[in-house]
């Protein structure tokens, strides 16, 4: 009797801090491999539990490897996000250096050749262009031995780019400059040059045309050829 | 004193170029190789590599050289404006003047609006410049290449 009061009494103690100790055990096993990941620990705890009903391996190492597909995953998807920041931050560079300066009125090139107000300020500035090149030419005096000789060389050269004489209405030369007068052609498009510079290049590196157009759609051009560059003191 | 005389002048030129361009807008530079011949019938004779632009040929060629400009800073219409171009080039013969070259300036509808020219060059180099230049003005220049003259490259401040 003594003999079976004892056992119940040890027993009693031991089997309860026997499965104390197990479970602590395991929630520490847990905490060890799960790393603070909760996935993990739940997933540890898991086969844990099936360990102590069914003990599978196998699971353990499934949940591993599909964890580890979604991380791949998930990284290709950081890496394509990347890209594509960085493709948007180029295109709006590009977009930076190729917008229009903010001072052009028009948006295309094509629209400000259709603006009226900048093809009137084209033309000011183009008959203003011309006034100061035929003040330059009157302003110098003739060399007659010279003007001769230069005129020659004018009109050989104005046979180069095919200008018919019917065209030319007049080459006068004075020390330094000629001016050569041109009408349009059959289409009233100015006269086309060309050959003329190279033709006439030792004698008058310099070379400015001025065209003129008139209120019933003709056109003059009036070539100044020079023995020196064009600047404000040689045109005045 | 005679030797001086020479160096001298060719630094005063060289400064002054320096200057002249150093003032200039940007510049690009453009491969001798972008020069064709200007004449259909003397192509064969124009040799293009990476070393630029050569003739080949016994007889002298013209060769037109294209030039990208910038002008979106340019003044819309030509004026006074002037910009400048440096042809580099080398002749069979060194130092020898028969290399001569011709800026042009064109508007956007084709119509001529001057050119510049420089003949005898002697030195390895021409510039050339006092073109109108505007914000829709094209330009090329017209080399005349003799026997074995090459072009290297075109200096464009256009």
């Amino acid at each position: 009797m003594k003999l079976v009061g004892f056992l119940a009494i040890v027993s009693g103690l031991v089997l309860p801090l026997g499965v104390l100790i197990s479970q602590k055990v395991e929630s520490k096993q847990a905490a060890i491999t799960g790393s603070g990941d909760p996935v993990i620990i739940q997933e540890t705890a898991k086969i844990s539990n099936n360990r102590l009903t069914t003990g599978s391996q196998d699971d353990l190492g499934e949940n591993l490897q599909v964890l580890a597909k979604d991380v791949v995953k998930l990284r290709a998807e950081v890496m394509a996000l990347r890209t594509e920041l960085q493709v948007q931050k180029q295109r709006q560079f590009v977009m930076s250096k190729t917008a229009v300066p903010a001072r052009q009125e028009a948006k295309t090139v094509l629209e400000m050749h259709n603006n009226a107000k900048v093809l009137a300020e084209a033309d000011k500035q183009n008959k203003e262009q011309g006034e100061i090149l035929e003040t330059g030419f009157r302003h110098q005096t003739e060399n007659v031995k010279w003007s001769a000789q230069a005129k020659n060389l004018v009109q050989g050269a104005l046979s180069k780019d095919k200008i018919p004489l019917d065209n030319v209405i007049g080459v006068e030369c004075r020390s330094s400059m000629c001016r050569v007068e041109l009408t349009g052609d059959a289409n009233n498009q100015p006269a086309s040059i060309a050959e003329l510079p190279m033709a006439v290049a030792e004698e008058f590196p310099n070379i400015r045309a001025n065209h003129i157009k008139g209120s019933d759609g003709t056109v003059t051009t009036i070539l100044y050829l020079s023995k020196s560059e064009f600047t404000p003191s040689t045109q005045n | 004193m005679k030797m001086c005389q020479p160096l001298g002048f060719a630094f005063v030129t060289y400064s002054l170029l320096a200057a002249l361009f150093s003032s200039l807008a940007t510049a690009s530079i453009h491969h001798g190789s972008v020069c064709n011949s200007l004449d259909q019938q003397n192509s064969k004779i124009v040799l293009k590599n990476s070393k630029g632009v050569q003739n080949i040929g016994n007889k002298a060629v013209k060769v037109i050289c294209p030039l990208i400009a910038d002008h979106l800073d340019a003044t819309i219409n030509p004026s006074d404006k002037s910009g400048g171009v440096l042809v580099d080039y080398r002749t069979s013969v060194p130092f020898s003047t028969s290399m001569s070259c011709t800026l042009y300036s064109y508007d956007y509808t084709g119509e001529f609006l001057g050119s510049a020219s420089f003949t005898s060059g002697f030195n390895f180099y021409i510039t050339l410049h006092g073109v109108p230049v505007g914000q829709w003005t094209n330009h090329s220049v017209v080399c005349t290449l003799q026997p074995l003259d090459r072009i290297i490259g075109i200096e464009s401040s256009l």
